[in-house]
C-alpha cells in the first residue's frame, strides 16, 4: 500500500508529489494523458499580480512566489533543468490608467513539470500514464482507486485531475462544481527587439520567455471544452497584442495550442479536505493560477495529508 | 517542549547526514551554526537536508542571512550578526531569531522584529566555562516580559526539562547534549521520554 495516490499529473498533482517525496513519504501519481500535458502545457506561467486575483487568494498567492524561486533553484540541483524562473517589469495597461510593477516572477511550466516528473522519478516515485479512473472508493483503513489499468490502494488520495476531478469525485459520491474554460495562446518570435517587461492589458499578454519566445494569450471561452485553436481566438489575439506592442507585427509565429482551465463556480479553487471523506483530499479548481498557486497548494496539501498518517501511526 | 538541535560547528557533512536525518522526526528545530563553511558549502548541506526529509521551517541557519534567504530558512541572528532591525527591513518574510543573554536585549530584540529568542545559558555549560549561567529565574523573567517564543540554551539534561517547561519557555536547544554524544538518536530519545 502507498502512503499517498494523487490523481492528476499536472502542475499541482506533480508539485504535491515532489513536496511529499521530500518528506519521505511513498507517493504514486495516476494521470489520465502524460504528465504535465495537460492544461498545464498551456499555461505562461505569468506569477500574476494581486490585481488579476480574488483578495481571498492573496495569502496564498504570496506565499508561492516566496515558493517558486527556492523550488526552481531546488529542482535545478536535482535534475539540471533550468525551469526560466526569472523577475522581469510587468506593466498592466487598464483603461486609462498604466501600473508598472518593476518584478514580477514567470516560470516556463513545461520545463517545470519536466523538471518535477524527472525529480520524482529519480527518487523512484512512479508516475502511472495513461490511467483513466473508474472508481474512487474509502473504507475505514485505506482508500481504493479502480482504473482501466488497475487497482491502488493508499491512505490517501489527491483529487488534482483538473476538469476530470468532477466526475472521478462523483464516483465516491462526492460533488464539488466546475466548468471548463477554455484558453487559447500562440507563440511567437521577434528578431532583433527582445521584449523584456511582460504586457498585459483587458484584452491580451505578451510574456517574453527565457528561451527568447514571446507567448501571447490569451482567450477565455467560458463552457468550452473543445480541442484546437480557432481561428477567430487566433485573430482577436494577434490583434490585440499588435494594438499593445506594435512591433509584434515582425514577428512570426512558431507555435498555437489550447487548454482548458478548471473554473469553479464560486470562483475559488477547492484546496484540502471534504466533507464527507476522511481520506479524500481535493486540489482542483484553480483556474487561471494554477501553475501560480501549485507551491502553496502542495505546501497546506502535503502537511494536511500527513495528519492522517501521524494520526494512524501513533 | 519544543527541541533544538544546534549543531557543533564541525559538522562533516557527508558524514553526519544520516544522523541529521535520522534525527529529522525529533527535531523541532535544526540550527546550522557552522561559521567554518563557506556560503556554497552552507547551501550544499542545507540542500541535502532538506533531500533528506527536512522542511524548510524545520532549518536555522546562523548569521548568514544571504545564505538563509537564498535556500529559504530562517536564520539565528547572534552577537556579531547583522542587527535584527536592518535584517527585518530587507527581508520582511525571513523567519528571524536572535540570541539575547538579558532581558533588555531580548526586550530589544523583539522590538526589533525577531520572531523568536534564544536564551541562555541557563546553567553552566562546557561551551561558556568562564560565563556564569543566568539561572531559571532569570529565563522565568525572559519568557515573562516578552511575547515571543523563548527557546532556552545552556547545559540543558533531561531531568531539567520539567525546570525549563515550568518557566513558559516554549522550548530547549541542545548542543553537546545530543550532537556530541557518542550515539545521538539515544540521546535524543531521552529528551524525548521526558513528557511535559
Amino acid at each position: 500500500m502507498t502512503d499517498h495516490i494523487i490523481i492528476g499529473g499536472g502542475v499541482i498533482g506533480l508539485t504535491l508529489a515532489y513536496s511529499l517525496a521530500c518528506q519521505n513519504e511513498s507517493v504514486v501519481v495516476l494521470e489520465r494523458g502524460a504528465g504535465g500535458q495537460g492544461t498545464s502545457r498551456a499555461a505562461a506561467g505569468m506569477l500574476a499580480t494581486d490585481i488579476e486575483l480574488r483578495e481571498e487568494l492573496h495569502a496564498l498567492a504570496a506565499r508561492s512566489r516566496r515558493l517558486y524561486p527556492l523550488l526552481a533553484r531546488r529542482l535545478e540541483r536535482e535534475t539540471g533543468i533550468d525551469c526560466g524562473y526569472r523577475e522581469q517589469p510587468f506593466l498592466l495597461k487598464r483603461k486609462e490608467r498604466e501600473h508598472l510593477f518593476p518584478a514580477v516572477g514567470q516560470i516556463d511550466p513545461r520545463r517545470l513539470t519536466t523538471a518535477l516528473m524527472y525529480a520524482l522519478r529519480t527518487r523512484g516515485i512512479s508516475i502511472e500514464e495513461q490511467v483513466d479512473i473508474t472508481r474512487i472508493e474509502e473504507s475505514d483503513d485505506f482508500i481504493r482507486v479502480e482504473s482501466n489499468t488497475g487497482i491502488w490502494t493508499g491512505r490517501t488520495v489527491t483529487i488534482a485531475a483538473g476538469r476530470g476531478s468532477q466526475a472521478m469525485l462523483a464516483t465516491a459520491g462526492i460533488s464539488i462544481a466546475t466548468y471548463g474554460v477554455k484558453g487559447e495562446c500562440l507563440a511567437v518570435r521577434l528578431a532583433g527587439r527582445p521584449l523584456r517587461s511582460i504586457l498585459f492589458d483587458d484584452s491580451v499578454y505578451l510574456v517574453p520567455k527565457a528561451d527568447g519566445r514571446i507567448l501571447i494569450g490569451a482567450t477565455e471561452l467560458p463552457h468550452d471544452e473543445t480541442v484546437g485553436v480557432s481561428v477567430a481566438g487566433v485573430t482577436s489575439l494577434l490583434h490585440a497584442a499588435e494594438r499593445l506592442y506594435p512591433p509584434i507585427r515582425d514577428a512570426f509565429i512558431e507555435e498555437v495550442w489550447s487548454g482548458v482551465r478548471p473554473q469553479t463556480i464560486s470562483g475559488l479553487p477547492y484546496i484540502g479536505v471534504t466533507s464527507s471523506a476522511r481520506r479524500i483530499f481535493l486540489a482542483t479548481g484553480h483556474h487561471r493560477h494554477g501553475i501560480l498557486l501549485a507551491p502553496a497548494t502542495a505546501e497546506v496539501l502535503s502537511a494536511t495529508v500527513r495528519l492522517i498518517q501521524k494520526e494512524e501511526v501513533r | 517542549m519544543r527541541l533544538h538541535l544546534i549543531s557543533t560547528g564541525s559538522i562533516n557533512p557527508i558524514d553526519e547526514i544520516k544522523t541529521f536525518q535520522s534525527l529529522q522526526p525529533y527535531t523541532d528545530q535544526l540550527h546550522l551554526r557552522e561559521p567554518n563553511l563557506s556560503a556554497a558549502e552552507l547551501l550544499d548541506l542545507i540542500d541535502a537536508l532538506l533531500a533528506q526529509g527536512y522542511t524548510s521551517d524545520q532549518l536555522t541557519v546562523h548569521d548568514r542571512v544571504d545564505v538563509a534567504h537564498v535556500a529559504g530558512i530562517g536564520v539565528q541572528l547572534t552577537r556579531h550578526s547583522l542587527r535584527v532591525r536592518d535584517v527585518r527591513r530587507h527581508f520582511p518574510n525571513l523567519v528571524i531569531g536572535k540570541s539575547v543573554h538579558s532581558l533588555a536585549e531580548a526586550l530589544a530584540a523583539e522590538a526589533e522584529g525577531a520572531d523568536r529568542l534564544l536564551y541562555g545559558h541557563i546553567y553552566r555549560t562546557a561551551s561558556k566555562p568562564n560565563v556564569p549561567p543566568r539561572g531559571i529565574d532569570a529565563l522565568k523573567q525572559v519568557v515573562t516580559f516578552t511575547t515571543k517564543p523563548v527557546i532556552a540554551i545552556g547545559g540543558i539534561t533531561p531531568d531539567r526539562i520539567s525546570e525549563i517547561a515550568a518557566t513558559g519557555a516554549t522550548g530547549i536547544a541542545v548542543l553537546s547534549g545530543i550532537l556530541s554524544q557518542a550515539d545521538p538518536l539515544a540521546a535524543v530519545h531521552h529528551y524525548q521520554e521526558v513528557r511535559v
